[in-house]
């Protein structure tokens, strides 16, 4: 099976780290980049066409919701999992309504991860 | 065969098509994401398409097609809805209107759409070979208006319309011949005439999907830490797999915050239940809890608006008809697939079950028993300490809530289930009567108790038929008025945190308060000097007495004939409230407020004339303490001052008259402020005992004809106390 192409996209290098690991460890997804906030996120989508984008929400130059919808009006279908810290209920929602498919929530579980991130694709 | 005598209603459903579809592209304008808007859109073109192609209008059923196709890209996300996107929709919905308008004038419509199908075709990613020629209309989906279809089918003689001219990228290589007429062996209303050419890989029309309506229940597990972000993706998720028809709570509501602990949503969807289950149990903390299969349309035509006591017995559980699945009855040949086809158990057990509406009734009285039971031990076991004791009721408590959240909830259906009526007869009336109007709904997904539905449908069936008969206009006096030539007349549905109002307004005549005190004092309704204290607000309430409106002419009352008091009592008897507004010539609202539920609500316990009496908590905006020499005084009528406001004060054993067992306080009067939106009263009392949570009995007849009791309930000790409506007993 193809590995799945990755972006993630965080403006902390420790989540960005937490997040390769986690996914790396199954073998089954390829991290194609990394993004430091919204702007680049929506710039490295554009370059690469990833299948999958985890996005963070608050980031500076854009924030994560401002990038889910720039990356899906480029592209309807894109697949966006927000990464988010609790207390951020509203903006999560709002993602949501705006096209996001779902989410996961810091600190991260990673069987939690693994288990949103098989939905989604399978899904999708 | 001749379409000719359902031409008028082509028409008059065409152009309430159109005037929604007006509506819906203003909504998209300012809001492309608007999903439920881009939803309603394509319905409305697939419907003109439907009729269309019935009525034998090839050009304006291909026209229809053309931007239904568009639409469901959009939808399927294979396109975004951009700005080209727009012009050329409204363009071709543009088209359609001209083209509607030439039908109604009495000739053929003979615009060339060519090139509008061109650019339609143009704006959804090609997919695979389209051969040349014209679209599919003859889709077997696209069925008939119900009034057509109760005719036969459509069969029309003569040569379709031309096939347009080739599409463009897709290459002109097959010249499009005219397709030949149907063979006659199959005529039934769901072919319309022009079949198709070779349907390409993509096929152009939907197979006939079995289309049902479900309602949903999801539970959210208390360990998530985001619920209403994860509530907000199962709703997402869900609109990928049919039509959102409501959710509750929706969209909006998350978006506002909140720790849902169940989502229910009600989808229509050619996927099974089973698997849309399957696909949200996936869904991290959500587990799903049941599926009910709603059936949304009628089992068959519907009769007309009947008279008050006829009304059929329980339309509401005709919607969720309890059947046993061995033994359903195939359905009808005519009319529509009901929804409520056998569930698609196979061998294991099915996920959803259908019991009798009465079962739910039971259920629910049963737990408003012990709601009152458990209140009753906790009295009893006031005063003694003991821990575990404590403990054991508290969890006593929340069992016993969260059991009545569970059924409530499976009470609530969306007012979704009894709009179609409403949009049929209003239709109707309005054909009768030869008079143009729109009508629309809004807050269909607004959830209510299940017998509070039951029961609306008559007051709002009155309203709409007076909004009708005597509110709008004919064509010829709106144009003379400076009113556009159609009227228009709408429901609206808001949700409050435990009120829901029903506003149902018309932009014709309305009522003139002058009119009405003149016609109240000529029938002795009114002494002239009471007449004089009548305000404008109160006098439109005026028609809402017995025997008001019984003789009166159309014209002496400006526009209101019977039934206003039979909508009261039956508003006043749900636990709600009636209120008129109108600006004479402009239009009427009618306004419904209604509890959210029937059954238990909280209330103030006072003591009056030495019983106990209920009030609900909804309508008391505060309690407050008066002193005997802070009440103003002026004749028979008293005056207190709250804050700035100058309130009238009654005092409730004297206005229920009755003396009262307590002597008079040394010290100040407990009192209650009663407020509704442009009015507020405050009674005194001889003690508020407390607050409690209540059960609702309503009151049977012939208790129900008195006016200022809104039910009844039984207290902790198990004496009967009534619930006073307060701002009703201010008013007698």
């Amino acid at each position: 099976m193809k590995p799945v192409r990755v972006l993630i996209v965080d403006d902390a290098v420790f989540m960005r780290s937490m997040i390769r690991e986690i996914l790396t460890r199954t073998g089954r997804f390829e991290i194609l980049a990394e993004a430091a906030n919204g702007q680049e996120a929506v710039d490295r989508f554009v370059e690469l066409r990833p299948d999958l984008v985890t996005m963070d929400i608050v980031m500076p130059e854009m924030d994560g919701i401002e990038a889910t919808k720039e990356i899906l009006r480029i592209d309807p279908g894109a697949t966006i999992v927000i990464c988010s810290a609790l207390g951020q209920e509203a903006l999560v929602v709002e993602s949501i309504a705006a096209g996001a498919r779902d989410f996961i929530v810091k600190p991260f579980a990673a069987d939690k991860v693994l288990a949103v991130l098989e939905t989604v694709l399978s899904a999708a | 065969m001749n379409m000719s005598k359902y031409m008028d209603l082509f028409l008059a459903e065409a152009r309430e098509h159109l005037s929604a579809i007006e509506d819906d592209m203003a909504r998209l304008e300012q809001e492309p994401e608007d999903r439920p808007a881009l939803n309603e859109l394509f319905r409305h073109a697939h419907s003109i398409k439907g009729m269309a192609a019935s009525m034998g209008f090839g050009t304006i059923a291909e026209l229809a097609h053309g931007i239904e196709d568009v639409l469901d890209g959009v939808k399927q996300r294979q396109a975004g809805f951009d700005p080209s996107m727009r012009s050329v929709l409204g363009a071709a919905f543009d088209g359609v209107d001209r083209m509607i308008g030439q039908v109604g004038a009495g000739r053929e419509p003979d615009l060339d759409v060519a090139p509008l199908l061109e650019s339609l075709h143009g704006l959804v990613r090609p997919r695979g070979e389209r051969a040349g020629g014209s679209p599919s209309v003859s889709s077997p989906s696209s069925l008939p208006s119900s009034a057509a279809s109760a005719g036969e089918p459509p069969a029309r003689p003569q040569a379709p319309a031309p096939a347009p001219a080739p599409l463009g990228p897709q290459g002109p290589a097959s010249a499009p011949a005219p397709a030949p007429a149907p063979s006659p062996s199959r005529a039934d209303a769901s072919h319309a005439t022009t079949p198709a050419p070779p349907v390409p890989a993509r096929v152009v029309a939907r197979p006939p999907a079995r289309l049902r309506t479900v309602l949903l229940e999801i539970g959210i597990s208390p360990d998530s830490p985001l619920p209403a972000a994860r509530a907000a993706v199962a709703i997402k998720r869900l609109e990928t797999r049919g039509r959102l028809i409501s959710a509750d709570p929706s969209l909006e509501d998350l978006l506002a915050g909140g720790r849902p602990e169940r989502l229910t949503v009600v989808v229509e969807s050619d996927v099974g239940a089973d698997q849309l289950l399957a696909e949200i149990a996936k869904i991290q903390d959500l587990v799903p809890l049941g599926v009910t299969p709603i059936d949304s349309a009628p089992l068959e035509p519907e009769p007309p608006p009947t008279p008050e006591h006829e009304r059929a017995a329980d339309p509401v559980a005709r919607a969720v008809p309890p059947v046993d699945p061995a033994s359903a009855p195939r359905p009808a040949a005519t009319g529509r697939v009901p929804a409520a086809a056998p569930p698609d158990a196979g061998a294991a057990s099915p996920a959803t079950v259908r019991i009798p509406a009465r079962s739910l009734d039971r259920f629910l009285d049963t737990i408003g028993e012990l709601l009152v039971q458990r209140g009753r031990l906790a009295g009893l076991l006031k005063g003694r300490s003991d821990r575990a004791l404590d403990i054991s009721l508290e969890r006593l408590k929340s069992l016993v809530d969260r059991l009545y959240g569970d059924v409530m909830g499976l009470r609530m259906l969306p007012f979704e289930t009894i709009a179609q009526r409403f949009t049929r007869s209003v239709r109707e009336l309005a054909s009768a009567q030869r008079k143009r109007v729109s009508f629309r709904i809004t807050g269909r997904e607004v959830m209510l108790d299940r017998s509070m539905l039951d029961e609306l449908i008559d007051p709002i069936n009155h309203v709409l038929r007076n909004a009708v008969d005597h509110g709008i206009e004919s064509p010829a006096d709106r144009l003379a008025a400076g009113k556009p030539e159609s009227g228009s007349i709408a429901i609206l549905l808001e949700r409050a945190a435990d009120s829901v109002t029903i506003k149902i307004e018309d932009d014709g005549r309305g009522m003139d308060p002058e009119d009405i005190r003149r016609a109240a004092l000529r029938k002795g309704f009114l002494t002239a000097e009471a007449c004089a204290g009548v305000d404008d607000a109160a006098a439109l309430m005026l028609t809402t007495i017995p025997g008001f409106s019984t003789n009166d002419r159309v014209t002496e009352v400006s526009g209101r004939g019977v039934g206003m008091d039979v909508v009261r009592t039956r508003v006043e008897r749900l636990g709600g409230r009636l209120a008129l507004r109108s600006m004479p010539g402009t239009g009427l609202s009618v306004e419904m407020r209604l509890p959210l539920t029937i059954v238990v609500v909280q209330a103030f316990i006072v003591e009056a004339g030495g019983r106990h009496w209920a009030v609900p908590v909804s309508s008391v905006r505060r309690t407050f303490e008066i002193l005997e020499d802070q009440i103003e005084r002026e004749g028979a009528r008293s005056w207190a001052r709250i804050g700035a406001e100058r309130v009238s004060l009654f005092d409730l054993t004297e206005t229920l008259g009755l003396e009262s067992r307590l002597a008079p306080p040394p010290g100040p009067r407990q009192a209650l402020l009663a407020s509704e939106p442009d009015r507020s009263v405050a009674f005194t009392v001889d003690r508020i005992v407390g607050r409690r949570e209540i059960v609702v009995k309503p009151l049977r007849q012939p208790l129900e004809e008195l006016r200022g009791y809104s039910g009844a309930t039984i207290l902790e000790d198990g004496r009967i106390a009534l619930i006073v409506d307060l701002l009703s007993l201010a008013r007698f």
